[in-house]
């Protein structure tokens, strides 16, 4: 019975595996434009999609391997993934991860393999396993960054702030409209920019009070 | 409390000239400005989070293999089963090409009289040829077989649709097909009784043909008859195989 659930379960997945890597399908095709770990950098830093396919494709088997070993769901690790890229590409962006020659895939898997650590960590409550200093430092500095839990629960908030405040934050922050554009396409009821932002500026007040409320932060 | 209404500009950095001035002023002097500064550019960190996770999640490539996702498993069956399928044909193909070639030009275009009766080579079971054998009779008797292929080529472009009594020909040229396709399986004694048979109806039209094929099939079983056939078919001067029979002579 084992061999056969290893027949139906694990062989299609090594030959979708190796038939993504015949068939130069998805990361594979986006790696031809990041051929060494410096371009791919540089394009992280640019949010670039080929450069975040290129490197899921890279880290998915690792990242998979690596959620099986810790039980994970299937969606909790896909989420877990997402979680480091994002992480992986905020630190870029701020400055707290400098390119050193180092693959970025390389740091992407160790962020995943500590998340994963410290989410075992705390489902098992397993208090009398402490941190390392460097470990520590990682929860510090995760604390400040996006993850899967985090966006859930601002996308709740942002439910709760009614429709119209929603839609005005969403445009601005998520979909990165520029006011003029949403005044001209008339997306929303405002007709002047002033008015737009005196409006939005209410509900980021209200999202912000309610986040308080609830002890985001 | 003015200065409110610009927290995004200035946390966006939209705000310059005396506007910045006047707003950095106010923040010094009110810490609930402040305060509203801090946390409004968190908020924004925040939801620049959301915005990033959300393209991170859009473009990323899944890590769950595509089976649990787009049906792994019909993939697979597909591959596999064009694998057989390539397999087979591969193999097919092979099998073809391994076997000699038998066909007659003109054999396939030879009309049928009779549509309802089964075609010849599906009466006269075809014998497994014995390639060895079938090398050295047509190494030392090449032409002996291009003779054949030119008697078939000349069966193949009779009408019968001239025929009077169409039934009876046809029969005959069935009898002279066989005939054939019992030459060509190196069974010239068998194929003799059938030659016998139609010379002995005595039709004007395919007796000729039958004593053509009588010669080239003991050429093959006995070269000295064979000869002597020719030589009869050489003497008679209105034969439609005269020419082929003189030709032939002369080059065995």
């Amino acid at each position: 019975m084992v061999n056969l659930c290893f027949v139906f379960l694990e062989v299609p997945h090594t030959m979708t595996r190796i038939l993504d890597l015949f068939l130069k399908t998805n990361g594979v095709k986006a790696c031809n434009a990041y051929p060494d770990p410096k371009s791919l950098f540089e394009g992280l830093a640019e949010e670039a999609p080929a450069a975040v396919r290129c490197l899921s494709s890279k880290i998915a088997g690792s990242i998979y391997k690596l959620g099986k070993q810790f039980q994970l769901l299937d969606e909790d690790i896909e989420e877990l993934m997402c979680d480091c890229i994002t992480l992986l590409i905020e630190k870029i962006r701020a400055g707290k991860y400098a390119f050193k020659g180092n693959d970025p895939a390389s740091y992407a898997i160790e962020i995943a393999k500590f998340k994963v650590r410290n989410y075992r960590r705390n489902v098992a409550k397993d208090a009398t396993k402490s941190l390392t200093a460097e470990q520590e430092l990682i929860v510090e500095e995760e604390a400040h960054f996006s993850s899967f839990e985090q966006t859930e629960l601002l996308q709740s908030l942002l439910q709760k702030v009614g429709d119209n405040c929603e839609k005005l934050i969403r445009l601005r922050y998520i979909d990165e409209c520029k006011d003029m554009d949403v005044i001209a396409q008339k997306t929303t009821q405002y007709t002047t920019v002033d008015a737009l932002k005196n409006k939005r500026a209410q509900c980021l007040k209200k999202l912000i009070a309610l986040a308080k409320q609830q002890a985001v932060w | 409390m003015e200065y409110f209404s610009d927290v995004e500009s200035y946390v966006q950095g939209e705000l310059t000239g005396q506007k910045l001035t006047d707003f950095e002023a106010a923040m010094v002097s009110d810490p609930l400005l402040q305060e509203a500064v801090l946390e409004h550019r968190d908020m924004v960190r925040r939801l620049q989070g959301v915005r990033l996770r959300n393209a991170v999640k859009k473009n990323m490539i899944s890590p769950i293999p595509r089976r649990l996702k787009l049906g792994g498993m019909p993939v697979l069956i597909l591959l596999i089963g064009s694998i057989g399928v390539g397999y087979w044909y591969w193999t097919t193909k092979l099998r073809d090409s391994a076997k000699p070639d038998h066909s007659f030009p003109g054999m396939k275009q030879q009309p049928m009289v009779n549509q309802s009766e089964p075609p010849i080579s599906e009466t006269i079971p075809t014998i497994p040829q014995q390639p060895k054998k079938t090398e050295e009779v047509i190494t030392s008797d090449k032409k002996i077989l291009l003779a054949f292929h030119d008697a078939v080529d000349k069966l193949a472009t009779v009408d019968v649709t001239t025929m009077g009594d169409g039934a009876k020909d046809a029969a005959i040229e069935r009898q002279l097909n066989a005939a054939i396709l019992l030459l060509r399986n190196k069974k010239p004694y068998q194929a003799d009784s059938l030659l016998q048979k139609v010379m002995q109806k005595n039709n004007p039209l395919y007796q000729e043909d039958a004593e053509w094929l009588n010669a080239l099939g003991w050429l093959l079983r006995d070269p000295v008859i064979g000869k002597q056939l020719l030589r009869q078919i050489e003497k008679k001067p209105t034969h439609a195989d005269r020419r082929n029979a003189i030709r032939l002579l002369g080059q065995l």
